[in-house]
């Protein structure tokens, strides 16, 4: 296998595993309100890159499952969607919560074992 | 001006999308990038929105892909949906006027106007199916062949066609138009005929004559034949310009002009019919209520247009 080749592959996987901390990481910024720009900003400062394409189809699940809940505002002749946390999401994300860390331990340990 | 390209890449965005998202995704993607141009601006001063554009984002339909999710249709994928929507809608358009261009050819080949609408009916639907099928047949192929819509790449700002401030051109008033002013121009040129609609003590009364002098008759030929090539052009654009609405002004004024015209002969309709000249009194006076009609509506529509440009709001 070249190292083109395994280039590839880690990016696929680093997409997968990010796709799947991505819902966690935004149920946990949304615990203060922000709107688009200023939610992709915070998690930006954290290390976390999310660009609009992939925050703004998740936001509207995360809403819809009743996880978030939003308000349309109107800014200086712009309108912007404030987003937060729900009671379904605040109980969500405290059991996700224990759930990563479980894993991250766990994959730790099989790591470490190696 | 500011914000011109902005609403332009945003109301692209949008467009992809059903009419129902459009407003909510309008607005997040039209803020997005202004907000995000404000901290760009900070590290690059001096350039402007298009630069921006160039160097952080992609082309617009591209977006809309991303901000859909996982939208499909039947054997083709996320990243092609949009192109064969759009390629769907193009070959219907060009399926539907190529069929109204036969229609037109049929009638003026001899055949009655029922007759050719119905072809014009009964043919549409089948030529769809098989454009649409042939359509999906190179999006399945380009799908299947690992094609991921290239001809996405060579996009540039300068592509966007500015909407700031502008209003949406509603298509059906543009076909509303097209199809007034087609019958109008095929009847002035005498090619079809208007059905007897006036019954007077058990006959059909057809055969009345306008009596209009023959410049009158080319004024309303021009104008309507114009109304065909304006309402066609229009149906081609999205939004209303400055120019759209001083030419649509114009083309109204001179309607008004034409109709009041009419309107003020004072022996407007004659008729062979022996049927008493009460009748042909009340048929005329009928007739002059009708164009005051239009003539209300077309002095509505003109002020409408003139209102927009006085505001500068087009």
């Amino acid at each position: 296998m070249d190292t083109r080749d395994s280039t590839e592959i880690v990016e696929k996987l680093r997409l997968e595993l990010r796709r799947g901390a991505l819902p966690l990481a935004v149920l946990a910024q949304l615990r203060t309100e922000h709107y688009g720009y200023s939610l992709r900003k915070q998690l930006s400062a954290k290390g976390l890159e999310i660009d609009e394409g992939t925050l703004y189809p998740l936001v509207r699940r995360l809403e819809k499952q009743g996880l978030l809940a939003s308000e349309w505002r109107a800014d200086g002749g712009r309108k912007k969607r404030y987003y937060l946390l729900s009671a379904l999401g605040r109980e969500v994300l405290a059991l996700l919560a224990v759930e990563w860390r479980l894993l991250n331990e766990s994959i730790d340990n099989v790591m470490e074992s190696e | 001006m500011m914000t011109d390209l902005f609403r332009a890449y945003a109301h692209q965005v949008a467009s992809y999308h059903t009419a129902t998202a459009r407003e909510d995704l309008f607005s997040e993607v039209y803020d997005e990038l202004c907000e995000e141009f404000e901290d760009w601006q900070a590290e690059h001063p001096g350039r402007g929105q298009a630069e921006f554009l160039d160097a952080r984002r992609e082309h617009p339909m591209k977006l809309a892909t991303r901000m859909a999710g996982d939208r499909t249709a039947y054997l083709v994928g996320p990243s092609l949906y949009f192109s064969f929507i759009s390629a769907l809608k193009s070959a219907a358009a060009i399926v539907v006027v190529v069929h109204v261009v036969l229609a037109a050819v049929r009638v003026f080949a001899g055949a009655s106007v029922p007759g050719a609408a119905l072809g014009f009916v009964s043919g549409l639907p089948d030529t769809l199916l098989w454009v649409g099928a042939a359509v999906l047949g190179v999006f399945v192929a380009l799908e299947k062949s690992g094609e991921r819509a290239k001809w996405l790449d060579d996009w540039t700002a300068a592509d966007l066609k500015s909407v700031d401030g502008h209003q949406e051109m509603s298509r059906l008033e543009s076909s509303f138009d097209l199809a007034f002013s087609t019958l109008g121009l095929l009847w002035v040129l005498d090619i079809v005929k208007l059905p007897a609609t006036i019954r007077h003590e058990g006959d059909w009364v057809a055969d009345w004559t306008l009596n209009l002098p023959d410049w009158a008759w080319w004024f309303a030929g021009i104008l309507l034949a114009f109304g065909v090539v304006f309402s066609l052009y229009r149906l081609g654009q999205s939004f209303w310009t400055r120019r759209l609405r001083s030419i649509a002004v114009g083309e109204n004024l001179l309607w008004l002009a034409l109709l009041t015209f009419v309107i003020t002969r004072p022996e407007l309709l004659t008729t062979t019919y022996d049927g008493g000249a009460d009748f042909v009194v009340f048929v005329e006076r009928a007739l002059k209520g009708g164009l005051i009609v239009i003539m209300v509506i077309v002095g509505w529509d003109t002020v409408k247009h003139a209102w927009r440009l006085i505001r500068r709001s087009f």
